[in-house]
């Protein structure tokens, strides 16, 4: 009888501290894990031959200079950042982000001052300086098409639109930003009369290639990656990947007529607890050599730091977004007039998407 | 004259029967074959014989990496479900209120669209912080395996003598004892065979890993998920010929499972 | 004191409970209670407002991703039931090497990784892929054809994994079938197709309403597929859920289009359970 009693409460008492270990014991690795985690700097970028440049060209210097671990994370979407900043769980130091997406940031209150005690400033150019960001390289998305796959070649947006003399299927990102300007260029406005946009006339143009997009690209990687296998003929697509991919010998080229230019930004969401340290990286990150060792050797962006050009070369320099002439053919995007109707844009967007 | 005919249905049938199984198991003729073809573009038949996807993903950090995330969060979530639902199985055999409904409410997350659950948990870890780590896969992975150990195991425990047991107390040994020595052996097999499936499960779960998986805690579903709508890497062919050996191992085990007799 | 609470545990439903607790506290605290926090955000912003369901009905586009999410999973159990139905039927009258070598064909196409087999059909449709590349070849076509990224290349993939829970209940029962009585009715006079008609059919017909609940309900809450194998147009209620939660941000929302899914999912289950039994989803998991 004793026995009995004995066996069944130690069967209850190990089910029970079973249970308990289960449930705690999770806690008890992350507290852990978070614990030891000053010796790293988290870092969410583009992906891709971008990131492998800024692999290439900051981080691995960086931890070859600090001795700090660099991790790093791709997909540096707003929806995660204002996740994690309103959790008081910040995962990402630096995040590279996209103008309009630091503005949205910045409304939302997710991001650090840029401590210009740590981060100086002197040679950046302008456009590049904000209070709560800095330019790291300014970009093109531009119109782009695989060589083999068309017989004329397309000299601009209109010509996008066109599927009589430049048939096959097309690709465009899968948002609206950048897209509603190149239909209003297609459509005929002047590129630099393009603000405040017709957003009914826009979409009225979308409409009208809407039904010869194979697929919406989301990523860098995928625009380069369909242009390449022939899924589709012509596409948008941001030049330093396809700068990438020509030198890999694949034959695409890019127009530069009605293409947009825009910043990339280093950031640091808000309450990171290594925020000393990301404003460490970004300086390092704005050195002149090592922005011209990026985009001069690796990804033909346009560095923000002016003096990295003394350290290109005068042919790749002709590559680059911020070379007079290619800067004359462009618009600049006015990611200032985006970030006020993102939210209701992207609506609209996956309405019209779907309709 | 009926007999051509009743042949010529036969033929009809057979034809019928293999182009759909032809159908199901398309995958196993497309991309075994072009596995075996150079890392560099998709073409059907590949253009050479090569083995470079193999080695490719063979010396692929990142790759392995996500196998094993996956490998562990599936061990876990296995060994857990089944123990939840060795007890629970055993539960129910005794007379317990709204059985009815308790029963419904452990087969659920079966029935749950797995987006919503995705969801919710995804919000609810996050509070925990425990998204993008193994825990909070395993946890996740658990709850959606259980319904199967569930039905598995119960199967097996309907089969069972429970005079058996009886006897085994009568004769003088513990509940512990009458569990360890009469009841679990006879389950073996009902929970080895849940136990694999919930492993087989877990490992190939891609919804709620798109939202629990990110950078640390990378299942490999969540990053073939990535490459396949972001950017098709060239091992892609090599890898799904892997998994696609690893399912038919698995089949021939819970092949072998299900014939072992006592 | 001892002997009451020994009385109190020995009682077989205090058994039973404690046995139970485990799972039953996993399950609620890492299911039910996630769940229930959804539907909480659904109607509370924070304060109590039913504008995220107003707004589902009154905005055309959700409108039309739920009518999109009802017409692919329609489309897919139909396709399903077509293919799926004479498969089973075949099954049932195949000698035993055949046989197993179509269930086995069944069973592995279940093994296999969604993944996996949705890629293998993107390798199939993409422009110059397999079969663009063969119709070309053989002068059938003479520019790419568009396989991929619209409601042809999503019901292909759905119905292929989905064909299994279409096929699995029906030869269940038709297996179950006296094969006696379609022989009877031929002795009396009636031709094959006419035995088959009206005596086969009516009785395989409890494993054609599993087939086509089981197909139905699963296609609904579909994510993976449409997302990998849809165009534009193939945004499924689960896409859209997607959508809210990673693009728009929109939690309240998200919730409770994720409450109107559930409930539609809930509806169909119970008429399921009514006309053939939730016990009949553990005869196909084992």
């Amino acid at each position: 009888m004793g026995k009995k009693k004995i066996s069944r409460r130690e069967f209850l008492k190990g089910t029970a501290a079973a249970t308990a270990a289960a449930a705690v014991g999770p806690h008890i690795f992350v507290r852990k894990a978070t614990a030891a985690s000053n010796k790293k700097l988290v870092i969410c970028s583009y992906g891709g031959s971008y990131q492998a440049s800024q692999r290439k060209a900051f981080f691995e210097p960086f931890e070859k200079a600090t001795g700090i671990k660099v991790v790093e994370a791709t997909g540096p979407d707003l929806a995660k950042i204002k996740a994690q900043v309103t959790s008081g769980n910040v995962e990402w130091d630096v995040v590279d982000i996209e103008s309009r997406i630091m503005y949205t940031a910045i409304t939302e209150n997710l991001l650090e001052p840029i401590d210009t005690n740590i981060v100086k400033l002197n040679t950046i150019v302008k456009p590049a300086i904000h209070k709560y960001g800095i330019g790291n390289i300014a970009f093109t998305t531009a119109l782009t098409y695989n060589k083999k796959q068309l017989k004329k070649a397309p000299k601009g947006w209109a010509d996008f639109w066109d599927v009589k003399n430049f048939p096959g299927p097309r690709s465009l990102q899968d948002h609206a930003p950048f897209n509603l300007e190149f239909a209003l260029i297609a459509d005929g406005v002047n590129k630099d009369k393009l603000y405040p946009l017709d957003i009914d006339r826009a979409f009225k143009k979308m409409s009208q290639i809407k039904g010869n997009i194979d697929a919406w690209w989301e990523s860098g990687a995928q625009s380069i990656q369909q242009l390449t296998s022939g899924a589709v003929v012509m596409s948008s697509a941001w030049n330093g990947r396809v700068n990438v991919a020509q030198s890999k010998g694949v034959p695409l080229e890019i127009v530069w007529d009605g293409a947009a230019y825009d910043w990339d930004l280093w950031a640091v969401p808000k309450g990171t607890p290594r925020k000393e340290l990301a404003m460490k990286f970004i300086q390092f990150a704005l050195d002149a050599k090592r922005q011209a060792y990026q985009c001069g050797k690796l990804i033909a962006y346009g560095p923000s730091n002016k003096l990295a050009y003394n350290y290109i070369e005068k042919a790749r320099q002709k590559q680059l977004p911020t070379y007079p002439d290619n800067l004359a053919k462009q618009f600049s995007f006015n990611s200032k007039w985006w970030q006020p109707r993102l939210n209701k844009l992207n609506e609209k967007w996956a309405a019209w998407k779907i309709s | 004259m009926m007999e051509a005919d009743a042949k010529k249905l036969h033929a009809i049938e057979i034809i019928f029967g293999i182009l759909v199984s032809i159908y199901l198991i398309a995958p196993i003729f497309v991309l075994v074959p072009m596995s075996f073809g150079p890392a560099r573009f998709f073409s059907f038949p590949p253009p050479e014989f090569s083995v470079e996807q193999y080695i490719k993903f063979f010396h692929s950090g990142p790759w392995w990496r996500a196998i094993r995330i996956s490998f562990e969060v599936a061990v876990l979530a296995s060994f857990f479900a089944t123990v939840l639902g060795i007890l629970t199985c055993l539960a129910m055999r005794y007379k317990i209120p709204a059985k009815g409904f308790l029963n419904a409410m452990f087969i659920s997350p079966m029935i749950v669209p797995l987006i919503i659950t995705a969801v919710a948990l995804y919000s609810f870890l996050s509070k925990f912080h425990l998204v993008d780590t193994v825990p909070g896969l395993v946890l996740a992975h658990t709850i959606l395996t259980l319904p199967f150990v569930i039905i598995t195991v119960s199967a097996t425990l309907k089969g069972l003598d429970p005079s058996l047991e009886h006897a085994a107390a009568t004769l003088g040994a513990s509940p512990m004892k009458v569990f360890f020595k009469v009841t679990l052996p006879l389950i073996k097999r009902g929970a080895i065979t849940g136990a694999v499936f919930a492993y087989m499960i877990s490992f190939d779960e891609t919804v709620v890993a798109i939202f629990l998986s990110s950078s640390h805690a990378i299942t490999l579903p969540k990053k073939m998920w990535d490459s396949i709508r972001f950017s098709i890497e060239p091992i892609l062919p090599a890898l799904s010929t892997i998994l696609i050996l690893f399912a038919i191992l698995m089949l021939v085990l819970l092949e072998v499972l299900s014939r072992k007799r006592k | 004191m001892d002997k009451r609470l020994k009385n109190i545990l020995m009682h077989p439903t205090a058994k039973g409970m404690l046995l139970l607790t485990p799972a039953l506290v996993a399950l609620t605290v890492f299911f039910v209670i996630p769940i229930l926090r959804m539907f909480h955000l659904s109607l509370f912003d924070p304060h109590f407002t039913i504008k995220y369901y107003i707004a589902f009905f009154q905005r055309p586009v959700y409108m039309r991703v739920m009518w999109i999410t009802v017409k692919i999973s329609l489309i897919v159990t139909a396709v399903c039931l077509l293919v799926g139905y004479p498969f089973a039927f075949i099954l049932s009258r195949a000698g035993e090497k055949l046989s197993k070598v179509f269930l086995v064909c069944i069973v592995l196409s279940m093994c296999i990784s969604l993944l996996v087999r949705n890629f293998s059909w993107i390798i199939i449709l993409q422009r110059s892929g397999i079969v663009d590349s063969f119709l070309m070849k053989m002068g059938i076509t003479h520019h790419h054809v568009r396989l991929l990224h619209n409601l042809f290349s999503v019901v292909l993939g759905m119905a292929e994994i989905l064909l299994p829970y279409m096929i699995l209940p029906i030869f269940s029962v038709l297996k179950s079938i006296d094969p006696n009585l379609p022989k009877a009715a031929q002795t009396m006079g009636a031709r094959p197709a006419q035995a088959f008609w009206w005596v086969t059919f009516p009785l395989s017909l409890p494993g054609v309403y599993a087939g086509f609940l089981l197909v139905f309900i699963m296609s609904l809450g579909y994510f993976i597929t449409p997302a990998l194998l849809g165009g534009s147009r193939e945004m499924m209620i689960s896409n859209m859920i997607a959508f809210q939660v990673q693009t728009v941000l929109n939690w309240h929302f998200a919730a409770s289009l994720s409450m109107i899914l559930l409930v539609a999912t809930l509806v169909f289950y119970t008429i399921f359970n009514r006309v053939v039994g939730l016990e009949k989803l553990e005869d196909l998991g084992v």
